[in-house]
């Protein structure tokens, strides 16, 4: 599914000294993995997670997805895998809080580009969203703004718009960290419900170790560097 | 990509943040609005210098030498003129080859308060009809025949007081046959009456009027002349300046060339100060912009990660841009419309010469002012547009 070779990524601030956030990192996910990589603040898991999302071009190493190395795209082309093949779970509140909840699970759709065709029976993936949203528990909600919403339930609209394409692979970035503990086991069964039921690969970077036990596979990041986890 | 979706987003940004939507719509208004008014004033001030010069009909006016001044002043603006030429310069100049027709004028009054002017001045005119060939093609159109002892023709502000028939000037009654067209000058403020009628009126005013009309004997305040075809109009007023002493002659283009140097000078002012205002936009459009990019930041980080493209991105932010801006370009222009139309009297009055430019000109220019305000918007939002689009998405959303 998404291979990463030799992964370095260094950043330069803007006083001078660099950091190196990725020291020649190797992974793999497979089809169907629910990978946890759990680390400390400043471990350079988030990089990573950027890195093999294509969010972010790695300083060296190649990022693979499907056999395709994603550095060689085009923006387009990117965008287009990213909207096809990727679903995203943020840390912060990443639902556009000028649209509602039906429309920010839609957004996928509208910014996707199925030449012409939307994939959704023409009604640029209304029922889908719908469906989703009913099946993170907020049915009621479709009309609701970010604002309106608590933390938990806009996590929840986020999952659900993540989901909105099918996506091969889904990335959590700390999608619970913010949430009260009930909120994050919640949130948490979520993921596992929705792994166990699509086959989705989920890539989640925590620092919360007991998180780990969601998962078919994890590793630890420390000082960029990745260690398996038994 | 779909176009929809990015114009809803924009829409949504707008109204989420009325102060900025409200500021770069502002600042389109006051483009398009004072563009606008800007060369609706140059357009109209030239429009009624070439309506003038229209009027008048000739290819060269000869004056008094050093009377050139006074006689522009006199045509535009009403002013007293005081001196005047023999009328045997008439014949002379009429002898000067490739001169085809001259007619003598004389400006006779700047009446104040005259009852049969909707203005403070009036201004009389004295032609010889015999000679005439700027009044008289019109009065055939018009009328049908020249005018007749006691018959005048007056510009756009001339009438007959309500209640009365006639107008009477210097105790003398005079029939108004006709109105001419606008010039926005001020020979919409005078009557024009033949050489015969503002003799008999000065002779009948000795007796009837309080202040007697005191007119030059056999003397003529300008000569028009008509060029014969084939003549190149600056030789013959060479010509004639060599051939006729103690006058000056004027060519048509170069008429009214100290007011146009006026004119120039207020609008090369209004120009600079639209500069400005276009420059002062600019800039606050531009940072106003910024902020609200930078604001916006993660929330572009995370449409890029979800798919849309640095196009799209630009698309949305750009199509905010432009929807705001011919918000405010439009009010703009429907202002500066309006307001110049409404005030255009005291635009006359202020520059002396106006005319209100024709409506197929004015829709012109109304869509030429909103398209300056549309893409100087667009440019100014382009900026800031464009550097978040380059950013990548994992950048973007950074805290």
């Amino acid at each position: 599914m998404i291979s990463l070779k030799n992964i370095n990524k260094v950043y330069t601030l803007r006083d001078g000294p660099t950091i190196a956030a990725l020291n020649d990192v190797d992974l793999e996910i497979g089809d169907g993995e629910f990978l946890v990589i759990i680390g400390r603040s400043g471990s350079g898991k988030t990089t990573l997670l950027n890195v093999a999302a294509g969010l972010t071009k790695p300083s060296s190493g190649t990022v693979l997805v499907d056999g395709t190395d994603v550095w060689s795209l085009s923006d387009k082309e990117q965008s287009r895998l990213r909207n096809r093949k990727l679903g995203f779970v943020f840390q912060f509140p990443s639902l556009i809080p000028v649209l509602s909840a039906l429309e920010n699970v839609m957004l996928p759709v509208s910014l996707g580009d199925r030449n012409g065709h939307d994939g959704h029976n023409g009604d640029g993936g209304r029922a889908k969203a719908v469906e989703l949203l009913e099946t993170v528990g907020l049915g009621d909600r479709l009309a609701s703004f970010p604002r309106q919403m608590s933390a938990g339930q806009q996590q929840r609209v986020v999952i659900a718009r993540a989901l909105m394409n099918e996506p091969e692979l889904l990335f959590a970035d700390e999608p619970s960290s913010d949430l009260d503990e009930q909120t994050e086991v919640e949130i948490m069964d979520l993921f596992a419900d929705i792994h166990a039921r699509t086959g989705v690969s989920i890539m989640m970077v925590t620092h919360a170790s007991q998180l780990i036990k969601y998962g078919t596979r994890a590793v630890e990041m420390s000082a960029g560097r990745l260690r398996e986890l038994g | 990509m779909k176009f929809k979706p990015l114009v809803i987003l924009a829409l949504r940004g707008i109204s989420g943040s009325p102060f900025r939507s409200w500021l770069i719509g502002f600042c389109a208004l006051v483009i398009a609005g004072f563009a606008l008014s800007t060369v609706l004033v140059m357009q109209g001030a030239r429009n009624s210098l070439d309506l003038t010069l229209t009027r008048l009909g000739a290819d060269i006016l000869v004056v008094p030498q050093g009377a050139e001044e006074q006689t522009q002043g006199a045509l535009l603006m009403g002013q007293a003129v005081k001196e005047f030429m023999p009328m045997s310069k008439l014949a002379e100049i009429a002898a000067v080859p490739g001169v085809e027709k001259a007619s003598p004028q004389l400006y006779l009054e700047s009446l104040a308060d005259a009852p049969c002017c909707s203005v403070a001045n009036m201004f009389m005119v004295a032609y010889d009809p015999d000679t005439d060939f700027t009044l008289g093609p019109w009065l055939t159109q018009k009328i049908g025949r020249e005018l007749t002892l006691g018959e005048a023709v007056g510009g756009k502000y001339v009438f007959v007081p309500e209640g009365e028939e006639n107008i009477e000037l210097y105790g003398y009654i005079l029939s108004l046959e006709s109105n001419l067209e606008p010039t926005g000058t001020n020979l919409d403020n005078s009557i024009f009456i033949t050489f015969d009628t503002a003799r008999e009126m000065a002779r009948l005013s000795q007796h009837n009027a309080v202040t007697p009309l005191v007119m030059p004997e056999d003397s003529a305040s300008s000569v028009l002349v008509k060029v014969a075809p084939g003549y190149d109009p600056k030789a013959v007023a060479v010509d004639i300046f060599n051939r006729v002493e103690g006058i000056t002659p004027i060519q048509a283009p170069e008429m009214f060339g100290s007011f146009r140097n006026q004119v120039s000078g207020v609008l090369r002012a209004m120009l600079l100060v639209l500069g400005l205002a276009l420059g002062l936009s600019l800039l606050l459009i531009g940072f106003v912009f910024s902020i609200a990019v930078n604001e916006r930041r993660r929330q572009i980080g995370v449409l890029r990660a979800l798919g849309a493209t640095r196009g799209a991105v630009i698309v949305s932010l750009l199509t905010e841009a432009t929807i705001l801006a011919t918000a405010g370009a439009v009010v703009g222009v429907v202002l500066a419309a309006v307001g110049i139309y409404l005030f255009r009297d005291l635009l006359t009055t202020s520059l002396g010469f106006f005319v209100f430019p024709s409506p197929g000109l004015v829709v012109g220019l109304v869509f030429a002012g909103l398209a300056l305000a549309i893409v100087c918007v667009a440019i100014a939002a382009a900026i800031p547009a464009l550097r978040i689009s380059r950013q990548e998405p994992a950048v973007s959303m950074r805290e």
